[in-house]
């Protein structure tokens, strides 16, 4: 099976099977243009993603390699948000800076099977919280003035008034 | 300016997208926020920071939302109409909430539950006013409009009326949405008589305020004389800019023969349905 090697940010070298390398569409995109693995001795560099963030997305990509590629015609839709398989949520019991890391991972590699479940298990964070609780939970302060909250809780009451 | 006040400028700009000291950038923010329900997503998301707020009410997280998730209001919508779609965000929240367009809001519409839902104001009787399939008159026809059924509606010697009351509340579609968008609605029913007998059918559909009182109302009556009937003919009521304050849909028909002849020789009726269309156009935002 032909490997690639692929450098972090901290210079850290990983081998890595082109099969599981090649759910990043940023990587198998490069590979496919320059014909890499043709060559042993090329190593591709991936300037944004240190080597404790690599290694989790390896492991990821390793257990999804046999996934079948996202669908490309819009028709084939996901039915529910909250479907997150327990090997990924085992995968993601992380803390949350490791989390986002791995969210601008899998947005700069393009692997769209990391990016979704990332993302979803952020939003599943702000499920059955107040906005103040969300504020706390993300470190993000509130930036309106008294007046500007009435007005979005009167916009509130208006889309649930029956 | 100096530094300080630079950079606190910079993180006052960049909050809602500074989550735990990573920045993330706007679309992934987007992506994120579109992972979240439609409720959490306008009650409480919008009132985190002005950043997530103006997400929200952008177009973006509802556009990832509708490649996601099947809605049956958008089904009339081509893949390129989708793209180019620009709804205000109360409207999208209502459409993920309750999805309350392009759907039949008419139920037991070919009587293939008896009476449920209807009201019987006259004639109709529990036993013996609905048919199994049309006899003496065409099958019903190739239409989506009957749901799959085959069974009719059938009137007799006596005048047969009932109705059906559709609460605009029940269904999501807020006085908001009413008042701002006055969205097109439409009342259609299949009608046909018996070979051998004439009769009359008259559709009637009223728009009501909250106190139940008539706004508008408009009726399609018609007359078949006597072996011109058995083919099934479609009669179309449309509401358009009928300005605010509608919170109920009275779908009311009824028919009669015109012999007067025992037994059930009046009009049938068949696959009512009652429509509010998606507005793609001239849309007001909420503060307008």
């Amino acid at each position: 099976m032909p490997k690639i090697r692929l450098q972090s940010c901290d210079n850290d070298i990983f081998e890595v099977d082109y099969d599981v390398a090649k759910c990043s569409t940023t990587i198998k995109t490069m590979v496919d243009d320059l014909g890499l693995d043709d060559n042993d001795d090329e190593i591709v560099p991936l300037p944004n993603v240190n080597s404790a963030i690599l290694r989790k997305v390896i492991q990821w990509a390793t257990q999804h390699k046999d996934d079948p590629p996202p669908p490309e015609d819009e028709d084939n839709r996901e039915k529910r948000t909250d479907d997150i398989s327990s090997w990924d949520s085992d995968f993601l019991k992380v803390d949350q800076g490791t989390l986002f890391e791995l969210i601008l991972a899998a947005n700069y590699l393009d692997i769209k099977g990391l990016l979704d479940v990332t993302c979803k298990t952020v939003a599943n964070m702000i499920k059955g919280k107040t906005p103040e609780e969300i504020r706390k939970t993300f470190n993000i302060k509130n930036d309106f003035t008294t007046e500007e909250e009435e007005q979005i809780r009167r916009e509130n009451e208006w889309c649930e008034d029956k | 300016m100096n530094q300080v006040s630079d950079s606190f400028a910079e993180e006052r700009d960049n909050n809602g997208f500074i989550i735990n000291s990573y920045f993330i950038p706007e679309e992934i923010v987007t992506y994120i926020l579109s992972f979240v329900d439609p409720a959490p997503l306008v009650f409480h998301c919008r009132l985190v920071c002005k950043r997530w707020k103006q997400l929200i009410e952008e177009q973006h997280v509802w556009k990832h939302k509708m490649k996601k998730i099947e809605r049956t209001s958008f089904s009339k919508l081509s893949q390129a109409d989708r793209i180019q779609l620009n709804l205000p965000w109360y409207l999208y929240f209502v459409i993920f909430y309750y999805d309350p367009f392009e759907k039949n809001l008419l139920r037991n519409n070919c009587g293939q539950k008896r009476f449920k839902y209807w009201s019987v104001l006259s004639g109709f009787e529990e036993e013996s006013s609905i048919e199994n399939v049309p006899a003496g008159a065409d099958a019903l026809p190739e239409s989506s409009d009957f749901e799959n059924n085959t069974c009719c509606f059938v009137s007799s010697y006596n005048l047969c009326k009932k109705s059906q009351l559709i609460s605009l509340s029940e269904i999501g579609i807020t006085e908001l949405v009413m008042n701002k968008i006055q969205p097109e609605i439409i009342v259609s029913e299949w009608f046909a008589g018996r070979y051998d007998c004439g009769c009359k059918y008259k559709l009637t559909a009223s728009l009501l305020n909250d106190r139940h009182e008539i706004l508008y109302q408009k009726e399609e009556e018609r007359q078949i004389n006597q072996w011109e009937g058995r083919d099934w003919k479609k009669v179309t009521i449309i509401f358009k800019n009928y300005g605010p304050g509608v919170r109920h849909i009275l779908f009311d028909h009824e028919g009669k023969d015109t012999k007067f002849w025992a037994g059930h020789y009046g009009s049938k009726m068949s696959g009512g349905m009652v429509t509010i269309t998606l507005p793609t156009t001239s849309i007001k935002s909420l503060t307008t």
